[in-house]
């Protein structure tokens, strides 16, 4: 049987060590200059952006054909 | 970056992403038609560096006449697709049923804009109350008030969104009027003990 209990304590741990993580990002943001978080930002993005994208006009040219 | 949220501004300078590239073109065709528009919830953490992912971007615009949204509509068909109508009833159907409208660039699928109608009061606050986002010197976008934007993720209460109100109250912590982002707290009737440790 599942210890509802435990697992609740577990996931409100996940929680907190999630926003604890959040803080240490924001002080990483807070000292890094624009111009660099905001560039790995965009890498980032782009990257799934370009992939996404594609698989998705595969997918419709093979629901065409 | 520079905040004044007294003035309700804040103004900086960043490499733009794919959203923002995507929100700015958006957002203009909105600013030819005259349309009102706030952008919320995803979008606003992503704009000041938070790197997750969302696949929309949701937005509110002000209740637009049968006449206004055809020529939003029409002025839409030129570079987007609206993916959930093929015709301008279906959008006005789901328009008058206050759903949302799904936008992308024609022949893409991400991002995509989730085109909202307000619905509750916090809508209509967010809508006449904006902060002017100015990115690059040359870009505005409006954006949902932060204290707002805080009390509503902690009400909403998934896992992303504590972490998304956690993380703009620790970026804006010093500038934020704690005073309206508790009274939005009680009427939320939520606590804001997540956005500390």
């Amino acid at each position: 049987m599942a210890d509802l209990k435990k697992m609740k304590k577990e996931r409100e741990e996940d929680i907190r060590q999630s926003l604890r993580f959040i803080d240490t990002y924001v002080a990483w943001i807070k000292q890094t200059p624009n111009e660099i978080w905001s560039k790995k930002q965009a890498d980032l993005f782009r990257s799934v952006y370009i992939s996404i994208n594609a698989d998705w006009r595969k997918s419709q040219v093979k629901s065409k054909s | 970056m520079d905040v004044d949220l007294t003035k309700r501004e804040i103004k900086f300078s960043k490499t733009l992403s794919q959203y923002d590239e995507f929100v700015i073109e958006f957002i203009s065709i909105l600013n030819s038609l005259k349309i009102k528009y706030v952008i919320i919830s995803g979008y606003v953490v992503l704009l000041f560096g938070r790197p997750r992912l969302t696949e929309d971007i949701d937005i509110f615009l002000e209740d637009l006449d049968e006449s206004r949204l055809k020529q939003l509509y029409e002025v839409l068909q030129k570079d987007y697709w609206i993916m959930n109508a093929s015709s301008f009833d279906t959008a006005k159907e789901i328009y008058n049923h206050k759903d949302a409208w799904r936008v992308s660039k024609k022949n893409e699928i991400f991002p995509n804009m989730e085109v909202k109608r307000l619905k509750s009061k916090f809508d209509q606050i967010s809508l006449a109350n904006p902060i002017k986002v100015t990115l690059n010197e040359k870009f505005d976008i409006l954006i949902s008030p932060l204290e707002l934007q805080i009390a509503y993720k902690l009400y909403l209460g998934s896992s992303k969104d504590l972490e998304d109100a956690r993380y703009l109250n620790d970026l804006f912590k010093d500038k934020l009027d704690n005073n309206l982002l508790g009274s939005y707290a009680r009427e939320l009737k939520i606590k804001l003990k997540d956005l500390v440790s």
